[in-house]
């Protein structure tokens, strides 16, 4: 099933929604009239649509139907989750049974069947959510599977291992349109340049976590990946990059350690403050080009972001030399008057789309 | 096109095991990290976790400080030593942003050589005799004969420097500078601070396979039985090698008759 007319089918279908809707209103406000033939022909025609709509792609057709789809999506992904470290949990059960030739074909075999699987399910049309749940099923036993092969060997963890993990699931989400694995497989590759980065300049790669900053160049190219492939996102997936890009980068910011960039020159404290404040232009930034794309998972992002952030440097500044109930007593009073702001700005972007 | 992206998801499963496979059988080709015969001192064998029935031995090793408290932080990984494996020490101790730029400073890996029944194991022994230390050394099991006595970036080097496979292993690690103004022990300001690399041995489990995993079996107890084997004599030994890309393997396991005889051995 082509994915991308699917979601054209249920962008259609929500506009059905929203047209019926208005419709009634305006009815109500008798601002349109039609006559009783008319609007049996229009019920009749719009009701012949949707169903074609529903059997053919599988859209949600009324709200109850998407809050339903919401909860077979978080039961995907837990089902997902759970599939994969279920089979690869079992497999530790059973280990001290097995031979040692064993380990590394049955190993092999639990990220191949589970991705074989999600083919199958794929290519006969089951619904998508299986599909989904059965690759990520197999990018979850890929991560055990993988990691296991090293602790039989005694490895030492390589941050290859990130970048293997990234181009499986990248490849598996462009294959189905998932999203989710998208998002997953961009946020390690990320993880994987700052590690090698990390490396590069002499630490252990796996301690990357404390250089947090090294995750924000590969967060830009992520965000601005959108603008370079105008026409050619099949999936959708412009808002996953952009929503990858910018928790990583907002992430990296906030977990950013003090003394990092002493290159600078700058104190510390300095520094911290820097990060703090590039934090929370950058979440105003998020939310700001969320707005202007007409994202809400960005504008939801930028927001939390700049909450998380506002709270930080309040803390920094505040908590030790004011008493705790006051600090609480400021926070809820800056978050008051940060209503007025966005009352402006929602009545000044109400005002834009009317005109 | 399709068919092609999972045909490819599926080829990045295949090669990266096969290359963990090459890897394993690049490292198992020599042993040049060094041999050694080890006991329960050495290897402790953890209760078992949840449902897992693999088995591994957790690598038990120690260094050698005047500071019975100076855990994993010995003497010799000083601020020479330190710049030596390439950490930028330049900054006095006694300067005010001292604590904050050498906390601030990332752990880099290193290769480490352990020594077996060396002179830091006969030193430490020494000293616990003689002080009857009963601090945090003596609870974390001190007795392992395996002792961390120098650290370099390359291992063909301190092989040069340590040339007896059987006494000397080296293996892979992790160092990170540790500034200290306070003593450790009891949390007094020390006289002038110091700088020392605290270290760490990656892997620091070792799997156990088959047959030698069932050697050990009838040893291993559940989780909540759990409890230390102080005042009993090493259980069993096994043979461990460190190979051409310094990871380790175990050669042989064996069971050691249990008797106190075993912990007069060690003394």
């Amino acid at each position: 099933m082509d994915l991308n007319v699917k979601r054209q089918a249920q962008q259609r279908a929500d506009r059905i929604a929203a047209f019926r809707a208005e419709l009634a209103e305006l009815e109500r406000e008798q601002g349109l009239a039609l006559t009783v033939e008319q609007r049996a022909r229009l019920e009749a025609h719009l009701d012949r649509i949707l169903s074609a709509l529903a059997r053919q792609y599988g859209v949600d057709v009324t709200e109850s139907a998407k809050r339903v789809s919401w909860g077979m999506r978080i039961a995907t992904l837990l089902g997902g989750a759970a599939f994969g470290a279920g089979i690869v949990l079992f497999l530790h059960r059973i280990w001290g049974a097995l031979p040692s030739p064993a380990y590394a074909p049955l190993l092999i075999a639990v990220p191949l069947l589970l991705l074989a699987a999600a083919d199958l399910t794929f290519r006969r049309r089951v619904d998508l959510y299986y599909t989904a749940l059965l690759a990520l099923a197999a990018g979850v036993a890929f991560v055990m599977e993988l990691s296991a092969m090293g602790s039989i060997f005694n490895l030492v963890p390589s941050a290859h291992a990130l970048l293997v993990w990234a181009a499986f699931a990248m490849l598996v989400a462009y294959a189905y349109g998932l999203r989710l694995l998208l998002g997953a497989g961009l946020v390690l590759l990320c993880a994987y340049t700052a590690s090698v980065w990390f490396a590069t300049s002499g630490g252990y790669w796996a301690n990357f976590v404390e250089r947090a900053g090294l995750l924000i160049p590969a967060a830009m190219v992520l965000y601005a990946l959108p603008w370079l492939t105008a026409d050619r996102d099949s999936h959708d997936f412009k808002v996953v990059y952009r929503l990858g890009g910018a928790a990583t980068a907002l992430t990296a910011l906030l977990i950013s350690q003090r003394g990092e960039l002493r290159c600078l020159g700058l104190p510390p404290r300095t520094l911290e403050a820097l990060y703090q404040v590039a934090g929370l232009v950058l979440s105003v930034g998020v939310v700001l080009h969320g707005l202007r794309l007409r994202r809400s998972g960005l504008v939801n992002l930028g927001a939390a972001g700049f909450v998380v952030f506002l709270f930080v440097r309040l803390h920094a500044w505040w908590w030790d030399w004011m008493p705790n109930y006051v600090f609480f007593l400021l926070i809820g009073l800056i978050a008051i008057l940060l209503l007025f702001p966005f009352r402006h700005l929602r009545k000044r972007l109400s005002e834009r789309t009317v005109s | 096109m399709k068919r092609a992206l999972i045909l490819a998801a599926a080829a990045v499963v295949i090669v990266s095991n096969v290359w963990v496979l090459i890897s394993a059988r690049r490292n198992q080709s020599d042993a040049s990290g060094g041999t050694v015969a080890l006991t329960e001192r050495e290897l402790g064998l953890p209760p078992m976790a949840g449902d897992s029935t693999a088995t591994f031995l957790e690598l038990k090793w120690d260094t050698y400080s005047s500071v019975p408290a100076d855990l994993r932080t010995p003497e010799w990984l000083g601020a020479t030593k330190l710049a030596e494996l390439g950490f930028d020490c330049h900054v006095p101790l006694g300067s005010p942003d001292a604590r904050d730029y050498y906390s601030s400073q990332s752990p880099a890996p290193v290769f480490l050589v352990l020594e077996y029944e060396g002179e830091a194991w006969k030193a430490a022994n020494r000293d616990q005799e003689t002080t009857r230390d009963r601090g945090p050394k003596a609870r974390l099991g001190s007795k392992t004969r395996l002792f961390a006595v120098d650290a370099g970036r390359e291992a063909g080097r301190l092989r040069q420097k340590y040339p007896d496979r059987a006494r000397w292993v080296i293996v892979r690690g992790m160092v990170k500078p540790l500034f200290q103004d306070r003593s450790r022990r009891d949390s007094t300001a020390l006289t002038e601070p110091r700088l020392r690399g605290w270290l760490e041995v990656i892997p620091n489990q070792l799997f156990v396979p088959p047959p030698y995993s069932k050697v050990l079996q009838s040893l291993r107890r559940p989780s909540d039985q759990a409890g230390n084997q102080a005042g009993t004599g090493p259980r069993f030994a096994a043979t461990v090698s460190w190979g051409a890309r310094y990871e380790p393997w175990v050669q042989a396991v064996r069971l050691l008759p249990t008797t106190d005889a075993g912990a007069k051995t060690s003394q």
